[in-house]
């Protein structure tokens, strides 16, 4: 169902909730998984995405409008303009403030960039995640992934006796 | 941004998906399959927080601890270099604050050191106590192992066989190992840490189970010449002392060695120790794998006139190649030795007021002005001289320490083994 609309290429993406997107083919294709399948001619139709709820889905192609690069297909020279370390850095504010989400939602957003192989977002969910385990205690590590902790306390012991370093 | 429009379109109103279909994605992290969790515990940026990260729950652990995960998490990462051992020189020792402990060493952390680790952990406490006639003074470092040998006081035992102890002072432990009796009243002019032998599925990193030791030892043979022959001590239950064969003194291939008093270690680069040895190009030098000695020869313009009164250092660099640093007057002069052909060009050259090189190594060149006691040192990277830095402190030969690698996740997997077993 791609469509033709103001000289660019539409796709539509659909959850398997039922929610349909209909999104640039530049924009699609930040993701290299949808790439792949345009590139072999199986998108004719509209694309669906399994695994990935609407709610996500929207989010994940909120990141790929921001991220597509500026100079497309339509060779306006958007990018001329900006200076690109100016750029960069406006990204990366909007990035910030995009990944902040709830847990649930950001191990979602992981899942779903594995899935649709897309690698700025895959490095942002993961660091982000990653952030939390570097910054903080054992203890609220745990808690913030809520993850239980399921050793047994000699067991913690002999941990915490061979890493001592490691755990201040 | 500005002029791109995004449509987004809900169609959801002929579709009635039921709530319950839904695939809801994971929630929690226990719902984040193994490939995901492994792709992000990839990125953790150090192996403290890889080991903290191993310790929230038994499957991270499980994770971590595969092999196959971390050939790949070192792949990415490089050996997290803590900070370095810096020897103190006897004549500054005195001026150091008293504080009851050994001072033999300072620890002195890497300020890109990203996870900063309580220095107290860096302390060498544990060591066994030396009686008075003897200390524990470094030798070398290698990953998170460091080399002492037990230095006597009285002059003559000064130069002897030492006894040894190798240790890893992160996890506290260490390992003494003794002279070889046949080797007692040998000259020694070196020892050193090597990787160990045995190739496990850890890629045969070094560690308290796996290293070598190798010590320089001074020999005399007929006609009163000496050769040099090196002693190698492998850990392990089927370890021990090995003592190679001399390095012939006589006949073709020999290795004649100067006066014992000549000879003088002047650094290392990545597979090669060296020794000068007379005021002349003739350098002794260890190859690191295949432990035989040779005579090298570096070109007067590089190491400097017999008569000249130079000193210079062996250095390396990420590349390989072998280079020298060496004041030449007022100039801090740097020399390569171009790969394959053999040829030394001038790599660097910064001028400074007169000093004498006291260390170098890849990173820098500590030194002090000529007359003085202070320090200073020189980045190689920028040529910038400073002498704010604390390692600028400590007039001796600096060590590199790493954090162990791989991380020790061991105990715990047989303990789950066990308790299985039990339960069963």
């Amino acid at each position: 169902m791609a469509t033709r609309e103001a000289g660019k290429k539409m796709i539509m993406l659909k959850s398997p909730d039922g929610m349909e997107f209909e999104v640039e083919e530049a924009v699609a294709m930040e993701s290299q998984t949808i790439r792949k399948m345009i590139e072999d001619d199986c998108a004719d139709t509209a694309i669906l995405i399994p695994n990935i709820n609407s709610k996500i889905l929207s989010r994940v192609i909120e990141y790929c409008n921001k991220h597509v690069p500026t100079t497309g297909a339509t060779g306006a020279a958007a990018s001329d303009t900006v200076a690109p370390a100016a750029l960069a850095e406006d990204l990366k504010i909007w990035d910030a403030e995009f990944i902040k989400v709830n847990r649930a939602t950001r191990f979602n957003l992981i899942q779903a960039a594995s899935y649709l192989n897309i690698k700025g977002l895959l490095d942002l969910t993961s660091q982000t995640t990653i952030d939390t385990i570097s910054d903080n205690s054992l203890e609220e590590i745990r808690s913030f992934l809520s993850t239980k902790n399921d050793y047994l306390p000699e067991e913690e012991q002999t941990i915490r006796r061979e890493n001592q370093w490691a755990f201040q | 941004m500005a002029g791109r429009r995004r449509r987004q379109r809900s169609k959801n109103k002929h579709k009635t998906a039921s709530r319950s279909d839904i695939p809801s994605g994971p929630t929690t992290v226990h719902q984040v399959p193994d490939h995901l969790l492994e792709l992000v515990l990839l990125r953790v940026g150090s192996s403290v927080a890889l080991v903290r990260a191993a310790f929230t729950c038994k499957r991270w652990r499980r994770l971590v601890a595969d092999t196959a995960f971390l050939a790949r998490f070192r792949s990415l990462h490089a050996a997290h270099v803590a900070g370095h051992y810096h020897v103190v020189d006897r004549p500054y020792r005195e001026k150091l604050p008293p504080d009851g402990n050994n001072q033999n060493q300072v620890f002195v952390p890497d300020p890109s050191a990203a996870d900063a680790i309580d220095r107290r952990h860096f302390s060498l406490d544990f060591l066994p106590e030396c009686d008075d006639s003897s200390s524990w003074e470094l030798a070398d470092s290698r990953g998170s192992l460091l080399l002492f040998y037990r230095a006597r006081t009285n002059w003559t035992g000064r130069l002897r066989f030492p006894d040894l102890v190798v240790c890893e002072p992160l996890s506290r432990r260490y390992q003494g190992i003794a002279y070889p009796p046949a080797m007692r009243l040998h000259l020694c002019f070196g020892a050193f840490l090597l990787d160990g032998g045995a190739v496990d599925e850890t890629g045969g990193c070094i560690g308290m189970s796996n290293f070598r030791v190798i010590v320089a030892v001074y020999e005399y043979v007929a006609h009163a010449r000496a050769a040099p022959r090196a002693c190698v001590f492998s850990s392990g239950a089927d370890g021990g002392w090995s003592l190679r064969q001399r390095a012939a003194g006589s006949g073709s291939g020999g290795v004649p060695l100067s006066w014992f008093g000549l000879i003088n270690f002047v650094g290392r680069t990545r597979w090669s120790l060296y020794w000068t040895m007379e005021r002349d190009g003739a350098v002794l030098s260890l190859d690191e794998s295949t432990l035989e000695f040779s005579l090298a020869m570096f070109p007067d313009a590089v190491v400097g006139w017999r008569d000249e009164l130079s000193t210079f250092w062996v250095i390396g660099g990420e590349d390989g190649a072998v280079r020298v640093v060496r004041m030449i007057n007022r100039d801090l002069t740097v020399f390569a030795q171009l790969q394959g052909g053999g040829e030394w060009v001038t790599e660097k050259v910064v001028r400074l007021r007169p000093a004498d090189i006291v260390a170098a190594n890849e990173r820098y060149v500590l030194l002090t002005p000529r007359g003085q006691t202070c320090l200073f040192s020189v980045e190689l990277d920028t040529l910038q001289a400073e002498s704010t830095h604390e390692r600028n402190r400590y007039a001796g030969a600096a060590y590199p320490y790493e954090l162990p690698w791989p991380p020790v996740l061991q105990a715990c997997c047989a303990a789950d083994d066990t308790r299985r077993r039990r339960y069963r």
